[in-house]
């Protein structure tokens, strides 16, 4: 998986009007700064599938395009500062540019898709784009509310993160006109079960758990958002716990809300034996997909076997 | 840990969500989550966690009766039952047949309740809606197949008791057959009405509101009353109004899942309006209820009071702003202790009301 965005082609400033004022700098910020994850996985889903390097490409783009298109309007929905380091592009530039600049990119989406010209594709992607936005508006609706369920996120989860995960599944078979029911349903399911492991693993960085690219400890709970594990860790607690957790400014002051460092420990690990299990479904799914695809398709189990791994442990494949 | 995936078509499948698939295991949903309604996913698969019974922790027999039969919900027979009888003018009418039709009612109340979490599971509702019905199912309690078993039992309990009620009381044959009919396209059908129908879950107020008080009435006395129709409908909108809160809570699982429910097609702003109005009804229909059918200086103080914590409730329903945050579940439990409030109000004027009338009247 050693791609670097150049390498994936996903953004290239020659895909835009050069007459739209700074455009092209705040694409070039946006895009440049990533990992491009999400199109990696594409790319991992593709190649053992045969999918033309041209599809292949359009499928990356158009992932990558949504995926900043959230970041672009995210940020200046929970009014981030930083993005990847760098400011924010609603403070670089202006909350109008950010918006328009996020609009556009889906605007450009579907214009690539219809050109490509398979309409399941493009319904789907507007299904996945309309349950993004859906997760988005209900996770807005929940800041502040420092009660909220660990059920409650999973199912706002399920349409934010784990929508983008099960396009980058299904997407490149439907390019191919492979639409068995069965085969999207297992899609569907893996595509589920690795944003939900993405996002509670995304979430426990907030805890410092793992956290080997050193993320802002604490920046979910101080923006005022009870992510899952601070959610799970919560439940059942009275009020004046609840309220000594969300005040925390430091990991340690959250650890002493708890009960001290062990006790915090001891939910780390209750919290990784739920996901375990999540990730035994996981697999488990994985050898249905298997009886699912032509033998020589095969590869694409070993490609997607690590992910969980990699999403969820956060360990980097041998 | 193991997991078992298999296609509605095969012939084991019957077999793993009924539970009878073997004596040592259970076989609990394993989807991962709430897919969106989408025409285009199967839900031909479905996935199973099979897990050793000796794993699953089960709670003591009483809290798991309890439960499982949902005795809470009992009241919501047996308060009419309870208004009716201390209110009655004239002798009970046959002791015996008034035993029976209450034990007949009870068995059939807990019949429903069975169903409903039988036919929950078997359409796989209940993934949906996290914590709607006993949930015993789903915890690996009881096994589905035991839980139709005792539903089918409860109710010919309740269709043998009934009957000998329709002996004893002929003219109740009609409402019998009515209030049957209702049930049965309710909660039995194979497309029950109750949770296929927007409009499924206003029979339930017809049912336990003036059709349930009008057959309690006929068999405590013989005869029916506008005071007994009136309880019922005054009844029914208090009933409703706990249906309607089950209904706001389960919003957007209910919508996801495709269930129709009356406050799923109004969503979450109208639906919270809605239930706002409901309880003020429910406020009006008791009030009113008393101001015309009893002393209105006995009614006021209950009335006074309850108006008084149905401010808070009102105040925190319209201050809502998610129909995912934790503010759904603590309205929900907040509306049903206003619905247990008014119950427990009104229970206590109606045995003091009748008290004071024994002492002036004897």
């Amino acid at each position: 998986m050693n791609l670097n965005m150049q390498d994936l082609k996903v953004y290239s400033a020659r895909d835009f009007p050069a007459y739209l004022p700074k455009l092209s700098s705040l694409y070039d910020d946006l895009f440049n700064g990533g990992k491009g994850f999400r199109a990696r996985l594409i790319h991992m889903v593709c190649a053992p599938l045969g999918v033309h390097a041209k599809t292949e490409q359009l499928l990356g783009q158009t992932i990558e395009f949504i995926h900043n298109a959230s970041l672009l309007h995210d940020d200046l929905v929970d009014r981030s500062q930083l993005r990847r380091g760098k400011p924010a592009a609603w403070l670089k530039y202006t909350p109008e540019y950010a918006v328009l600049a996020g609009d556009y990119l889906l605007a450009r989406v579907m214009v690539n898709l219809s050109t490509y010209g398979n309409i399941r594709l493009v319904q789907y992607t507007a299904q996945i784009i309309s349950d993004l936005l859906e997760g988005e508006w209900l996770q807005d609706s929940v800041i502040g509310d420092f009660f909220v369920g660990p059920e409650q996120l999973d199912r706002i989860h399920n349409l934010k993160t784990a929508s983008l995960f099960k396009w980058c599944l299904r997407a490149p078979f439907i390019a191919l006109d492979r639409n068995q029911a069965e085969l999207h349903q297992t899609l569907e399911e893996l595509g589920a079960l690795l944003g939900l492991l993405f996002q509670r693993s995304d979430d426990l960085l907030d805890f410092n758990v793992r956290n080997h690219e050193g993320k802002a400890v604490l920046g979910d709970l101080k923006s005022g958002y009870l992510n899952s594990f601070a959610a799970f860790v919560s439940q059942s607690k009275d009020r004046k716990t609840i309220d000594g957790l969300v005040k925390s400014q430091t990991l340690e002051d959250f650890a002493q809300n708890l009960g001290g460092a062990s006790e915090l420990q001891k939910y780390i690990e209750e919290f990784d034996a739920i996901n375990s299990k999540t990730i035994s479904l996981f697999h488990h799914q994985l050898e249905n997909l298997g009886k699912l695809l032509d033998p020589k398709e095969m590869p694409l189990i070993d490609q997607l076997s690590p992910l969980t791994d990699l999403l969820y442990w956060r360990r980097k494949p041998e | 840990m193991a997991f078992v995936t298999l296609s509605r078509a095969s012939p084991e499948f019957k077999s793993y969500l009924l539970g009878t698939f073997s004596k040592t295991h259970r076989a609990k949903f394993s989807q991962s989550l709430l897919p969106h309604v989408e025409t285009e996913i199967s839900t031909e698969n479905v996935t199973f966690e099979i897990v050793p019974i000796s794993e699953i922790k089960r709670p003591t027999f009483f809290v798991f009766i309890y439960q499982w039969l949902r005795i809470n919900r009992l009241v919501f027979v047996l308060f009419p039952f309870l208004f009716l009888a201390i209110n009655v003018q004239e002798p009970v009418f046959d002791p015996m047949l008034m035993f029976i039709g209450v034990l007949a009612l009870i068995f059939l109340t807990w019949s429903i309740h069975l169903q409903n979490d039988y036919s929950d599971h078997m359409t796989g509702l209940d993934r949906y809606s996290l914590n709607s019905g006993s949930r015993a199912i789903q915890k690996g309690w009881v096994t589905a197949s035991a839980t139709r078993t005792w539903s089918w039992i409860f109710g010919a309990g309740a269709l043998i008791l009934g009957s000998l009620i329709l002996i004893g009381i002929p003219k109740l044959t009609l409402l019998a057959l009515f209030v049957g009919s209702l049930i049965y396209f309710s909660h039995y059908a194979k497309q029950g009405l109750f949770k296929t129908k927007a409009w499924g879950g206003w029979l339930q107020g017809l049912l336990v509101g003036p059709c349930l008080s009008i057959g309690l009435e006929v068999l405590l006395t013989g005869t029916m009353t506008l005071t007994g129709l009136a309880f019922g409908f005054a009844w029914g909108t208090m009933i409703l109004f706990v249906l309607f809160l089950n209904e706001f809570e389960n919003l957007v699982p209910a919508v996801q899942a495709g269930a129709r429910t009356w406050i799923g097609t109004l969503g979450f702003d109208r639906g919270r309006e809605f239930l706002f109005r409901w309880w003020l009804l429910v406020l009006f229909a008791t009030g009113g209820f008393h101001v015309i059918e009893r002393p209105w200086i006995l009614g006021a103080p209950g009335l006074v009071v309850l108006v008084y914590f149905s401010g808070k409730f009102l105040k925190n329903l319209r201050r809502l702003t998610s129909p995912a945050g934790s503010g759904m579940i603590a309205i929900r439990n907040e509306g049903y202790l206003l619905f247990m409030l008014a119950v427990t109000l009104w229970t206590t004027e109606e045995i003091f009301f009748n008290f004071v009338k024994g002492i002036l009247f004897q």
